[in-house]
């Protein structure tokens, strides 16, 4: 199976961060386990590690960055399509 | 521990370097300023100044904070004469600092020529003299360092910003003064950064602060979430600004300074860099080393600064440490680069182990090692006008 390098940024988070070009099928791999990618990832993307329930914190930094606007499977892509931010502008 | 060693000043404070600044008052002086330091040709005399000739406040207090910064150990001031610049209070400023100073009016003194050679003069006399001070024992808990990050890209906020987060909560915990700023780019967690402090009166100036900036910056045309940054894997706003505040680390946040202003205590400090009042100065900071200066400034020693694109400044008064977050940058650009931190990108050392090297390679400078821009002698200084509400004091957080 081909491993691709990702990043957990803090020990708190559910998203993983892509250091390469990932595609479907191969393995999102970081210090604690691989997980089978559902979707193709571009670097600098992110990786559900976990079953994210709709309504849930995406968390990263350590902290919320936004919610999930639908179910997540582990390994997908979280991006755009399934997550929406809390933030309400100036 | 660390065997760090410092100059002492008469107030006490400690500089890592031994700096004797030319500083020009307005730019009809720059010519002589800059021939003074071209003939002394010595990395310690370096050339700052101001070019306005309209007076301003805070162009005022910036030189004069620069002028008895702890890295600066004398000073030669050049006006043409004419200028609005209040250069008697400087001097008089920078006296009581018990510094060297000296101020060349060079329509008083016969011109351009005349005015070289007594610069000249003095410059040389003067740098004798600092390079016999003796150094003594310093502490970690009397270093400032700021940090910033210019010429971002996606791997910014991966590697070298978390890297460099990891070395602010160290220096913190050695009851250093650190201090993070460019508060455009914290729009969108402005409410967690007031989750991380115990004061209510801070929170609440925090959310403002960067409240000012999103609108100041909203008046000048850039809005801080651009389509880029959603094709490079960031999804929202409070995820991009979170990725610039992973720098400042997870400390408490002690307190808001502005310009000028140092941290009177040890702690978390955020620089508020954007003017208040109506927007009347342009960009807030028109460039990487107008912020640097800034936070030199405010007293930091030194300032780390987080490059993805690679940027290759440095900076006068205060060495400059770069910590590249890309890789393919790094390869490119290793002679500008004094930290690798896109070696987490390659999966090759964690964000943990470069945040250690980060914080390390802080203590060699300040040991009187070079970094990468200062070896190769970038000396950037940018200054231009602002305006802070002098009333508005900072909320710090005693």
């Amino acid at each position: 199976m081909e491993k691709k390098i990702t990043l957990l940024i803090n020990e708190a988070d559910n998203v993983l961060v892509a250091c390469q070009d990932c595609k479907k099928g191969q393995y999102a791999s970081y210090a604690k386990e691989d997980i089978l990618l559902l979707d193709n990832v571009d670097l600098g993307h992110k990786i559900a590690i976990k079953d994210i329930k709709k309504n849930e914190k995406i968390i990263k930094f350590g902290t919320s960055i936004g919610r999930s606007i639908k179910d997540i499977k582990k390994g997908e892509h979280v991006h755009l399509h399934n997550l929406k931010s809390d933030y309400i502008k100036v | 521990m660390s065997n760090l060693k410092g100059f002492l000043r008469a107030d006490g404070k400690k500089g890592i370097r031994n700096v004797l600044l030319v500083c020009y008052l307005v730019e009809c002086a720059k010519f002589v300023a800059e021939q003074i330091v071209k003939e002394a040709n010595d990395k310690d005399v370096q050339l700052i100044g101001f070019s306005g000739c309209f007076p301003n406040s805070y162009a005022f207090d910036v030189l004069k904070a620069v002028c008895t910064h702890a890295n600066v150990g004398a000073v030669l001031l050049v006006s043409l004469g004419c200028e609005s610049f209040a250069k008697s209070r400087l001097e008089d400023e920078i006296l009581d600092s018990k510094r060297e100073v000296k101020l060349i009016n060079i329509q008083e003194n016969k011109g351009s020529q005349n005015s070289i050679s007594l610069g000249r003069t003095w410059v040389l006399d003067n740098i004798e003299k600092l390079k016999r001070q003796i150094k003594v024992p310093m502490k970690i808990n009397e270093l400032i360092v700021g940090t910033i990050c210019g010429g971002s890209d996606g791997t910014s906020g991966m590697s070298g910003n978390p890297a460099v987060g990891v070395a602010f909560d160290r220096l913190v915990k050695d009851k250093a003064r650190c201090i993070f700023e460019e508060t455009g780019e914290l729009i969108g967690c402005e409410y967690f950064m007031a989750s991380r402090t115990k004061n209510k009166t801070l929170a609440k100036n925090l959310i403002t602060c960067v409240e000012k900036a999103a609108k100041y910056y909203k008046v000048m045309g850039y809005g801080s979430f651009a389509s880029g940054n959603a094709s490079g894997g960031l999804s929202t706003q409070e995820e991009k600004s979170l990725g610039a505040y992973a720098k400042s680390g997870s400390s408490k946040i002690s307190g808001i300074i502005k310009p000028a202003q140092s941290p009177k205590k040890d702690g978390l400090y955020l620089l508020d860099v954007v003017p208040d009042g109506e927007v009347l100065w342009g960009f807030p900071n028109i460039n990487d080393n107008s912020e640097i200066i800034e936070l030199i400034s405010c007293g930091a020693h030194i300032v780390v600064f987080v490059t993805g694109r690679g940027s290759v400044v440095g900076s006068a008064i205060s060495p400059i440490l770069k910590v590249c977050a890309n890789p393919k940058t790094y390869e490119n650009l290793e002679n500008d680069m004094d930290i690798n931190a896109g070696l987490i990108i390659k999966g090759e050392k964690n964000i943990n182990e470069v945040g250690d090297e980060v914080y390390e390679k802080i203590l060699s400078l300040a040991s009187g090692n070079s970094s990468k821009s200062e070896a190769l002698g970038h000396q950037e200084f940018v200054l231009g006008y602002k305006y802070f509400e002098k009333s508005k004091t900072c909320a710090l957080d005693l």
